[in-house]
């Protein structure tokens, strides 16, 4: 029996899903680029036709359109392109731009569609080429183009990329489960030292790998190992105290970028036995929280490396991960109710899996007050700039508080694929890029209406709190959407398939088959979508009335 | 002396704020000390759990937490890590290792943030499974067992043998452990979501099933050349009440298929939402897509029909396997109820036996 613990480590590295981050990039872009662009042909006119008769809608249209306009004067604060040049002919020729993204001072000004990793990765200088603007801007601007939508588009996918959010490190209070895995390779090793020897010598390589999700370095690791035990005698106990892991951080994984992606809203799972005596988060939901995780509390695939990590000892670096400070809201002062904030200790005590993380609905929040921090810098001394970038923090939280899997905390039930379903299926998807424009119209039509609802929201909550300005009560937004999305998921079970989620895992043989299987929700991942499509206009609008 | 402790000892004798640079932080030290603590315990041939709490509890002591918080933190950190340890060997099924996991951890939340059980646990916790003894109407627990919030142990894979009057069937469904068959089924298949709104709701009445029909739901795409249809089937249930708007009703079935490959048996859920004629006052009608027909018609030659079994749909595999099953010539012997998003329900109806038949008229 002994012996099956090395195999179950590696299976348990192995079953982790390789990505945790809600929402693709390129949905995330495409969710506000296209809301940017129902705000910038708001005075069409068949758009304005099918709201006759509703004054106060096509007012609503009149402020899209005006807030539009403001919004693409903002500066776009691109980051520097990773190379001096673009080496690139094609996109030279077609843009004749040389990494001008960042040259422009607007939004509007920028020339060509920024790519969703243009600050990560050297790709076609930057630009992808292949964005266009959507059926409508292109009726309705036939010689004029516009990236600013794109641009914004591009903010509301950075927060997948801050490396720094959350760090991990080996932490010395789970050096005990750490010799604990020890002991056990040591008894295996005993037994068959020449079996062993490959596990515990990439243990560090395998175990990394669990949480960088990178596993090229732990393949490459088993296979030199076996190489070289061919020639070589091991002696088993006494290499392991040199080849076990030592402690250090871990971190700029994807995986850790998105552990603050999620909200709960399923409500409280306590063990059986057991009332909610007490509350086992630290705020009004939950985020990501690992031993409740998925519909009903069953984490699905991910459990096995849940009780990997905890196994191997990964918690929480305290130090150095920004994001469980910027996203504890101690005093939001937007009547929803704040985070009880933790100390370090308290965050890095437990395994990651059994901490409480954060809600998304906090991350947006952090943003949305980084954003108006910026804007108040700007009035007060207008030599400084507009951080445009935060917005992308709000913007993102609206996105993903559409996908049922991260309403409900979980890696699994068949979250991969069904992200990836939604970006192949592409813009037609939300709405935009509809071949017919009549019935890209009508898309419109519907996303607008949803939108005026949510609007009414934030100019009730104004009334309901003047001293509060222009603010935005996006904490309750995001909540809101997640609480929708929950409920439409509840209507659609089968939206949660954690066996989707196992075949996603298997790349060569079946994770092409778990996208095409969700794409067969396209109705829901559509109605889900256009719901996000809508907050952000109205979030857009509304952030563009705290602007000079 | 260490040479670093003499260097440190000149510098402090000379530049206390130097000094102060290169000594090691609280958290560095405490780390050294645990390391070296669990050198020692790795000497020792044998492994003790008690061993490992106790150089947690020192750790945890050293890094400033009181002394009967970092006893309990010390016993849950290491229980747990146990617990996955026994999973990673195999002496642990993944749902009793959930169990565990998620029993420590609700005794952790109850110290953490009720003082009542914290000064209790102060007394005295003579059986050690970090219930109070005050609260504890089980004493004498086992170790490494699951207990309620009064100390009762359970277990989830053989509840009717618990001393547990807390537990519930519903609250295991997350930790059963059953062959592996109704294993696979259980891990795909999607639990009722919990709700919150049906505390108070009256169950919803019964329902049976009526009967099934398989067709053609639709048509995807329709050339001269190629048609694209999705097949599947119609079931029929009595309609059940929902007494609340705001608590979700389902329709849970057991299946009982009977064909030429043989006899299997499935089982599958629907939400009420699901219901295709909501307008219907008698009958639920429930739609299962199974099968992705595309049929090329060649301009010369006869068509080429090719199928695909939708199993990979994101139908519950139980679904799935209902589709499977439910073929022209099979038999069905099923049974349903109406459950709500608390799992109160009036209970299964009788089985039924139904062959495919004519569609009912909503």
């Amino acid at each position: 029996m002994r012996r099956l613990a090395i195999p179950a480590v590696i299976v348990m590295t192995l079953m982790f899903p390789r990505h945790a981050h809600a929402h693709n990039e390129a949905t995330h872009r495409d969710i506000t680029a296209y809301a940017f662009e129902i705000m910038s042909v708001a005075r069409n006119d068949d758009l304005n036709a099918a709201f006759a008769g509703q004054p106060e809608l096509t007012q609503f249209l009149t402020e899209l359109s005006a807030a539009a306009t403001k919004l693409g004067q903002l500066p776009p604060g691109l980051p520097t392109p990773p190379r001096d040049r673009c080496i690139d002919p094609d996109v030279r020729e077609r843009f004749g731009i040389d990494y001008a993204l960042s040259f422009g001072t607007t939004a509007e000004q920028v020339s060509a569609p920024i790519d969703v990793k243009y600050s990560t990765v050297d790709k076609s200088c930057g630009v992808d080429a292949h964005w266009r603007t959507g059926t409508l801007y292109r009726r309705e601007n036939p010689s004029r183009n516009t990236h600013a939508g794109n641009v914004l588009g591009f903010w509301a996918a950075h927060p997948d990329h801050l490396e720094h959010d959350v760090t991990l490190e080996w932490r010395p209070t789970n050096i005990a489960g750490l010799s604990h895995a020890k002991e056990v390779l040591e008894v295996a090793a005993a037994a068959a030292v020449g079996t062993v020897w490959v596990p515990i010598k990439c243990f560090t390589k395998c175990a990394s790998a669990l949480l960088e999700l990178d596993f090229d370095e732990c393949g490459d690791c088993i296979e030199d190992a076996v190489e070289k035990s061919k020639s070589t005698a091991q002696e088993g106990v006494a290499t392991v105290d040199g080849l076990a892991p030592g402690f250090g951080e871990i971190r700029n994984s994807e995986f850790l970028s998105g552990m603050c992606h999620h909200i709960d809203v399923k409500g409280d799972v306590p063990a059986p036995g057991w009332s909610t005596l007490t509350k086992p988060h630290y705020d009004d939901i939950s985020g990501m929280y690992s031993l409740t995780a998925g519909p009903g509390g069953v984490p699905g695939v991910t459990e096995l490396a849940a009780h990997a990590s905890a196994l191997i000892g990964a918690t929480v670096n305290y130090e150095e991960s920004h994001g469980v400070k910027n996203y504890e809201v101690g005093d939001g002062k937007d009547f929803h109710q704040n985070t009880t904030v933790r100390t370090e200790q308290q965050w890095e005590y437990l395994p990651w899996p059994n901490v409480p993380f954060t809600p998304v609905d906090n991350l947006s929040w952090f943003g949305w007050n980084q954003f108006k921090r910026s804007v108040e810098t700007v009035r007060a001394d207008p030599r400084k700039r507009i951080e445009t970038r935060y917005l992308g923090w709000a913007l993102h939280g609206l996105g993903d508080a559409t996908v049922p899997m991260h309403v409900t905390g979980t890696f699994a039930w068949g979250h991969r694929p069904y992200e990836d379903a939604i970006e192949q299926l592409g813009r037609p998807l939300l709405g935009e890029f509809q071949e017919e424009y009549s019935v890209a119209i009508q898309d419109a039509v519907e996303v607008v209406k949803a939108a005026y609802q949510y609007r009414k929201t934030i100019v009730d909550w104004r009334i309901a709190h003047p001293d509060r300005g222009n603010d935005i009560p996006i904490r309750d937004m995001v909540t809101t959407l997640a609480t929708k999305t929950f409920a439409a998921a509840g209507a659609n079970p089968a939206i949660y398939d954690d066996g989707l989620s196992t075949a996603y895992n298997m790349p060569v043989v079946l994770r092409g088959e778990a996208i095409e299987a969700y794409k067969v929700h396209r109705q829901f991942m559509r109605e889900r979508l256009q719901e996000s499509v809508a907050a952000t206009i109205a979030f857009l609008l509304s952030a563009s009335e705290v602007l000079p | 002396m260490t040479p670093r402790a003499i260097v440190i000892g000149l510098l402090a004798l000379c530049c206390p704020l130097a000094a102060l640079a290169v000594t090691p932080g609280p958290k560095a030290r405490c780390e050294e000390q645990m390391r070296k603590d669990l050198g020692s315990e790795r000497q020792a041939k044998h492994r003790s759990p008690n061993a490992l709490v106790e150089i947690e509890r020192t750790f945890l002591r050293c890094m400033g937490l009181d002394e009967l918080g970092a006893q309990f933190l010390a016993t849950v950190l290491v229980e747990q890590r146990e617990a996955a340890l026994a999973l990673s060997q195999g002496d642990l099924t993944p749902g009793r290792a959930r169990a565990v996991v998620a029993d420590r951890q609700a005794k952790l939340d109850a110290f953490r943030g009720n003082p009542r059980y914290r000064a209790e646990y102060a007394v005295g916790d003579r059986d050690r499974d970090l219930v109070p003894d005050a609260q504890d109407r089980c004493p004498q627990t086992r170790a490494s067992s699951t207990t309620d919030e009064v100390g009762c142990e359970y277990d989830c894979d053989d509840l009717a043998h618990s001393r547990s009057a807390l537990v519930t069937a519903m609250q295991c469904r997350r930790f059963v452990s059953i062959d592996e068959q109704e294993e696979m089924a259980r891990a795909f298949a999607v639990p009722i979501p919990l709700n919150p709104a049906c505390a108070g709701v009256p169950a919803p009445t019964s329902s049976s099933p009526l009967g099934w029909t398989p067709k053609v739901l639709e048509i995807q795409r329709s050339s001269p050349l190629d048609t694209d249809e999705v097949l599947g089937l119609k079931l029929y249930v009595v309609r059940s009440s929902m007494p609340s708007p705001e608590c979700e009703l389902f329709y849970e079935f057991d299946v009982r298929m009977e064909g030429i490959a043989g006899a299997t048996t499935t089982s599958m859920l629907f939400s009420a939402k699901e219901d295709a004629t909501p307008d219907n006052a008698d009958i639920a009608t429930f739609v299962l897509r199974t099968f992705r027909r595309v049929t090329h018609n060649a301009p010369v030659g006869i068509p080429v029909s090719s199928s695909v079994a939708v199993t990979v749909l994101p139908l519950s595999p139980g679904r799935a396997a209902a589709g499977k099953g439910f073929t022209d010539d099979a038999r069905i012997t099923w049974r349903v109820r109406a459950i709500n998003g608390l799992g109160a329900t009036h209970g299964w109806s009788e089985y039924r036996a139904h062959s495919a038949g004519a569609e009912l008229t909503p």
